[in-house]
């Protein structure tokens, strides 16, 4: 026998036309075991109030259309199962909130202007000289063709982008669809435009170092993108083609060789400076002195070695797969 | 209101696999193109295809390709379409892939196939469980790439047409953000508006597939082609009717009854559970219908691909699995899965020729109106499509409907037309707004749905489907009556339901009429009261127009027969 | 209850600038009786910024890491949540993929070392959880921490991403993580429910991004706060380093003033176990754990 449980839903509604600020409104609903949160919205809309607004089509998880929140997890609605959810996050009540609230225009609908320049910003297509009447195709290996497929899998729901910290604090980042969708074609042995993409996904303030590295991406994509990984894919690539630009974030990501080579641990005062430069220190001062006060700077003399640092000497330099130049 | 005129080449509605090929056709030669879709490009159904897209590659296939097809249709296609279909389909194919579609390999790097439904040879092209998604993003992503102009969320709702001079010149459309109307005067419009699968409760279809697009030409009284013969796929999961690809079959997933028996051997013993997709649906209504269904209710058979293992399940099938996990929690290289025939595919439409171009009657065109895909009925698939050929379909004669535009649009002229053109729409959305009647759009849909499948679903007869007729009666005199909660102007969803609900009514008697008339069995057709196939009385297209009324009259159109004459079907 | 006994795989900064933690960690250890074996010849994890300059670098690394605790035949213990991403990340692509682990093991080779896959990393808080119980723990309290409303900070890297802290990490929710809460609750504490508990505290962006950095250390720290936090306390040194050293900065970011003492997890456990607070390093803050 399916089990059922009725369930309240805490519900933002919002006219950006007529409403000064959003209302939460209640509903109860009863709810079956196999029902998904796009079930719950449908539900709402067809028996308590036709004026309730959001996106959806394909209800099975492959168009992308119905993004929202529910007690702050980014989904998409027609994929997650509502008692799961209750459960997850054991209450009877659940919040259901658009993607992101200061861009609502109607209940769950967001403007999502900002998440398709973004989109548009890393040439989210094919370069190649196309032969529009072919006789035969590309030849590409399977091993090839999987290197693609997990990035190819991305529906362009905004989950991912909605969910991380970085762009909601940065507008100007770039975020983990987009750059999902341009390691999709940087690692496609048929593009032309790898090194333009590179440059693009390459500049501070907006691209792959502007990543807090906090896996939110990850862990709410529904289709197994895995986004920070192609985000690492786009940071390996960088090094790989030798576009990376001598700046603080790739000094700070090849610093780490460095101090490992030296000492096997990190000296994290030799880092900044490595990164910084000794003229960019300056605006670490502050910090700096706050720290020594506190006990907390080993200073360049008491500084200790790994054990067998021998050992990772001979493992850096058998190991390395890239090298950083700076352009 | 003041409204908008917007002057283009080229109006395409749909960005679906037809339009957006079409779309970057018409771009590419220069014309200034437009695409009007209500949800976004990248939400469009075609992306919900999922097992894959036929092409013999190996050209010796290709008659083998063509057979199929004709035999698949129980021979309605239209052998001279199919032709060109089956001919062009390796080009297209290896377009798709030149363009960056991501499809499965060989080891040797060339393009994998795996079997089909009703298919002699594995002959359908994949990329995994997910062909449609990503022949989608392909061709949207070219088309973008190519410069073409994407309006989404745009709702098109009528049609500029002058039956005087059978000249299309244009649509009218509101934007769905602020139901802000404009009208797009251009010299042609192309319909890749999809298919009318929604008109059923069960059924694998996306929320946007409520087939406007056929039911805004058939209110000009222009005709509809076919449009009795809707698929159904045998393996849509119990209860939301979602899809679960031919490939698990494909693959070579087995369907048990209650008994555990493999029961499709009593129904297709050579081709068991891949015999063409009719045969499939009505052996598993079979099953249900004489007790030996499984499940809670008894109303579902069991999908089984467990011996595959879960190793060629996750890399050939991983969608497949995450669906039936997501609506039924069962894992299906742990268990089998529940699964019944559900409404998936239209193949009637707006009646076409072989290069697209839309027919006033059977035997004369429109001039500046085309057609291609799911909307379309040119006619490949007749009776019944196969698996797979019809994602090669949307691209294959999008492409050629948007060269065809190409070829002629020299020789169209480009009438310019007034504001008033938009009267018909903008009066119909106001009135859905403002009129305070009793009737529930939501209770209403669900009613016509409902009957839908149960009067004109896969078993047919005389007294189910006369029923039926009277009940659309019904429902569009209750139409009448209809009020909706929202009154704002902003995303009015509400609205948009209320006027999709309208059009779902509209062509639903057109599905009753024809399949009524059709006193025989053929494809997709199944009358119990007539279970043979009667090629002396019904080997001929039906075309169909509605009056002002909704009262619908029929007319004949031939079949193009070519190297295959027709011959009993069996699997 | 045989002596729980782990490797220990310290990391830089306990042995950098956070002294604290490795003080109150080995005071708390020593107090539970619990043996950490100090893996002395353990390199730097890579803290999630070498693998892109050289994702194959960073995985050689940490499998030398690994072989060290097998050598011990103990189970390996981290104390900072990114150490646990890059050590437990390693192990599991390892386990997963024979691909990588035979080259790796081609380049290990040349030191003397062989990786087998034959230990478990979890991070000090799991393994007082699931190893050492909480029940026992609150066994030992003899000053509960009452009247103190502590904010658990769970930073990122024990919760996310998730295939690794379901192998590693006891597969704690990244959505609705509970140990931390359950640890302060044990210790008599009142933990505070707040929706910044499982966010980001931005500080893999510091020197790259420090705006978005600044932004997100300040949004945490004020969400505690205004929700009546005294302290906040976190298992992780790097969100330890942003809340505590850049507080200031996090302040001006936020236009507000701040002032939220922030504790090593070790340092509240120290607190409830009676050790004193010299020992605990709780002098080695910049904001002043005497504020509250």
């Amino acid at each position: 026998m399916s089990t059922t449980r009725t369930l309240r839903f805490r519900v933002f509604r919002f006219n950006a036309e007529t409403d000064y600020l959003p209302a939460y409104k209640i509903y109860d609903l009863e709810v079956d075991e196999h029902e998904l949160m796009l079930d719950v919205l449908d539900k709402i809309k067809w028996t308590k109030d036709g004026s309730f607004s959001y996106r959806r089509s394909c209800r099975h998880g492959i168009c992308g259309s119905c993004a929202i929140k529910v007690n702050g997890k980014s989904i998409i609605a027609c994929k997650d199962n509502v008692f799961e959810l209750a459960d997850l996050f054991e209450t009877d009540e659940l919040i259901i909130e658009p993607s992101r609230t200061e861009r609502a225009v109607k209940d769950l609908i967001v403007d999502k202007k900002d998440f398709w320049s973004k989109y548009d910003a890393v040439k989210p297509y094919l370069v190649a000289e196309i032969d529009e009447h072919p006789v035969k195709e590309n030849l590409v290996t399977p091993e090839d063709a999987e290197l693609i497929n997990e990035a190819d899998q991305c529906i362009q729901c905004g989950v991912c982008y909605y969910a991380c910290p970085a762009v909601e604090v940065n507008p100007d980042f770039i975020g983990p669809a987009a750059l999902a969708k341009a390691a999709r074609f940087t690692t496609d042995v048929r593009d032309d435009a790898k090194l333009d993409r590179l440059e693009i996904v390459n500049e501070l303030g907006k691209g792959i170092w502007d990543c807090v590295k906090c896996y939110e991406c990850a862990t709410a994509c529904p289709k197994g993108v895995d986004p920070i990984g192609k985000i690492t894919t786009l940071h390996n690539q960088t090094f790989e083609e030798d576009m990376a630009e001598d700046n603080v974030a790739t000094r700070h990501a090849v610093g780490f060789k460095h101090a490992i080579a030296r000492h096997g641990l990190l000296d994290e005062t030799e880092i900044v400076r490595y990164s910084e430069g000794t003229f960019g220190m300056v605006k670490h001062i502050g910090v700096g002195l706050d720290m020594m006060r506190a006990g907390k700077v080993v200073m360049p003399w008491n500084m200790h070695n790994s054990k067998n640092l021998d050992e990772v000497k001979k493992l850096i330099k058998s190991s390395s797969t890239t090298t950083f130049k700076g352009k | 209101m003041s409204v908008e005129i917007r002057k283009y080449d080229v109006v395409i509605v749909g960005a679906g696999l037809a339009g957006c090929a079409a779309a970057r056709e018409c771009q590419m030669a220069g014309l200034k193109t437009v695409v009007l879709t209500k949800v976004h490009p990248l939400r469009s159904h075609s992306g919900a295809a999922q097992g894959g897209i036929n092409a013999a590659l190996n050209e010796a296939d290709t008659t083998s390709h063509e057979f199929d097809t004709v035999k698949g249709s129980d021979y309605l296609g239209d052998q001279d379409a199919i032709e060109l279909m089956c001919q062009k389909a390796p080009e297209t194919i290896r377009w798709l892939e030149k363009m960056g579609a991501v499809f499965s390999r060989n080891e040797d790097g060339s393009i994998a196939q795996r079997p089909f439904g009703g298919q002699s040879q594995p002959r359908a092209c994949f990329a995994k469980d997910r062909t449609g998604l990503i022949c989608l993003q392909t061709i949207y992503e070219q088309a973008h790439r190519a410069g073409v102009e994407f309006l989404d969320e745009w709702y098109v709702g009528d049609l500029v047409y002058d039956n005087a001079t059978s000249k299309v010149n244009g649509v009218v459309a509101c934007n769905l953000r602020d139901t802000q109307f404009a009208i797009f005067n251009a010299k042609v419009v192309m319909f890749a508006t999809g298919g009318y699968g929604r008109t059923y409760k069960i059924n694998s279809n996306a929320h946007a597939n409520t087939g406007d697009g056929l039911s805004i030409v058939a209110r000009h009284g222009l005709p509809l082609e076919d449009m009795e013969f809707v698929q159904f796929h045998p393996s849509g999961l119990a209860g939301s009717g979602v899809l679960m690809s031919e490939a698990a079959r494909g693959e070579g997933g087995h369907l048990l009854n209650s008994n555990g028996e493999r029961f499709m051997s009593k129904y297709a013993p050579e081709k068991m559970e891949l015999a063409s997709r009719d045969v499939v649906s009505r052996g598993i209504e079979r099953e249900i219908m004489e007790g030996r269904g499984v499940g809670e209710k008894k109303d579902a058979v069991y999908l089984d691909v467990r011996h595959l293992g879960e190793e060629k399940i996750m890399e050939r099938l991983p969608e497949l699995r995450d669906l039936a996990l997501a609506f039924l929690g069962q894992d299906m290289a742990k268990e089998p899965i529940m699964i019944r025939a559900t409404a998936h595919y239209s193949m009637g439409g707006i009646p076409t020729d072989i290069n697209c171009h839309v027919k006033k009657n059977p035997t004369e065109t429109v001039t500046g109106f085309y057609a291609a895909g799911e909307c379309a009925c040119v006619s490949v698939h007749g009776a019944n499509r196969l698996g797979a050929n019809s994602v090669l379909e949307a691209v294959l004669f999008g492409r050629h409907a948007g060269e065809n535009i190409v070829k002629d649009i020299e020789a169209i002229a480009m009438v310019d037309v007034d504001e008033s053109s938009a009267d018909k729409f903008m009066k119909e959305v106001d009135w859905v707004i403002a009129t305070n009647g009793s009737e529930r759009v939501p209770a209403l849909r669900a009613y016509l749905q409902e009957t839908m499948t149960e009067n004109a679903g896969v078993f047919r007869d005389e007294a189910r489907l006369a029923k039926q007729k009277e009940i659309i009666k019904e429902i569009r005199k209750r139409y009448q009556n209809i009020r909706i909660d929202d009154s704002s102007r902003l995303f009015n969803t509400d609205m948009q339901e209320a006027i999709e609900l309208g059009h779902m009514i509209d062509y639903a008697a057109f599905i009753v009429e024809g399949a009524l008339a059709r006193k025989e069995s053929r494809g997709a057709q199944y009358r119990e009261d007539y279970q043979s196939r009667d090629d002396a009385n019904f080997l001929y297209h039906t075309y169909a127009t509605m009056d002002g009324e909704g009262n619908i009259s029929l007319d004949k159109g031939a079949v193009s027969i070519g190297k295959f004459q027709p011959e009993a079907r069996t699997y | 209850m045989s002596k729980l006994r782990y490797a220990l795989f310290a990391g830089c900064t306990p042995k950098g600038s956070t002294p604290e933690l490795m003080m109150a960690t080995m005071a708390v250890a020593e107090k539970l009786g619990i043996e950490l074996v100090e893996l002395e010849a353990a390199s730097c994890c890579g803290a999630s910024h070498l693998q892109d300059f050289d994702d194959f670098l960073s995985v050689v690394l940490n499998a030398r890491n690994l072989c060290y605790a097998e050598k011990e035949g103990l189970d390996m213990v981290t104390v900072c949540n990114t150490c646990q991403l890059n050590v437990a990340g390693a192990n599991l692509r390892l386990k997963s993929d024979s691909k990588l682990k035979n080259s790796v093991n081609e380049k290990l080779a040349e030191v003397g070392l062989n990786y087998t896959g034959s230990v478990q990393v979890k991070h000090f808080l799991y393994a007082i959880l699931e190893d050492y119980g909480l029940d026992n723990l609150a066994e030992q309290v003899v000053k509960p921490l009452r009247e103190m409303n502590i904010a658990p900070f769970y930073g990122c890297h024990n919760i996310r991403p998730t295939d690794i802290a379901q192998d590693s990490n006891g597969g704690e929710s990244p959505y609705m993580p509970t140990s931390l809460d359950n640890l302060i609750i044990a210790l008599g504490g009142n933990s505070i429910d707040y929706e910044s508990k499982n966010k980001c505290c931005g500080f893999h962006a510091d020197l790259q991004a420090p705006h978005t950095s600044h932004a997100l250390t300040g949004k945490a720290l004020l969400d505690a706060k205004d929700n009546n936090a005294d302290y906040m306390v976190t298992p992780c040194p790097l969100c330890h380093l942003n809340f505590d050293t850049q507080q200031k900065n996090a302040a001006k970011a936020a236009g507000r003033e701040i002032g939220l003492p922030v504790l090593h997890l070790p340092q509240i456990i120290g607190l409830a176990l009676g050790i004193e607070p010299k020992k605990l390093g709780l002098d080695k803050h910049v904001i002043d754990t005497q504020l509250a």
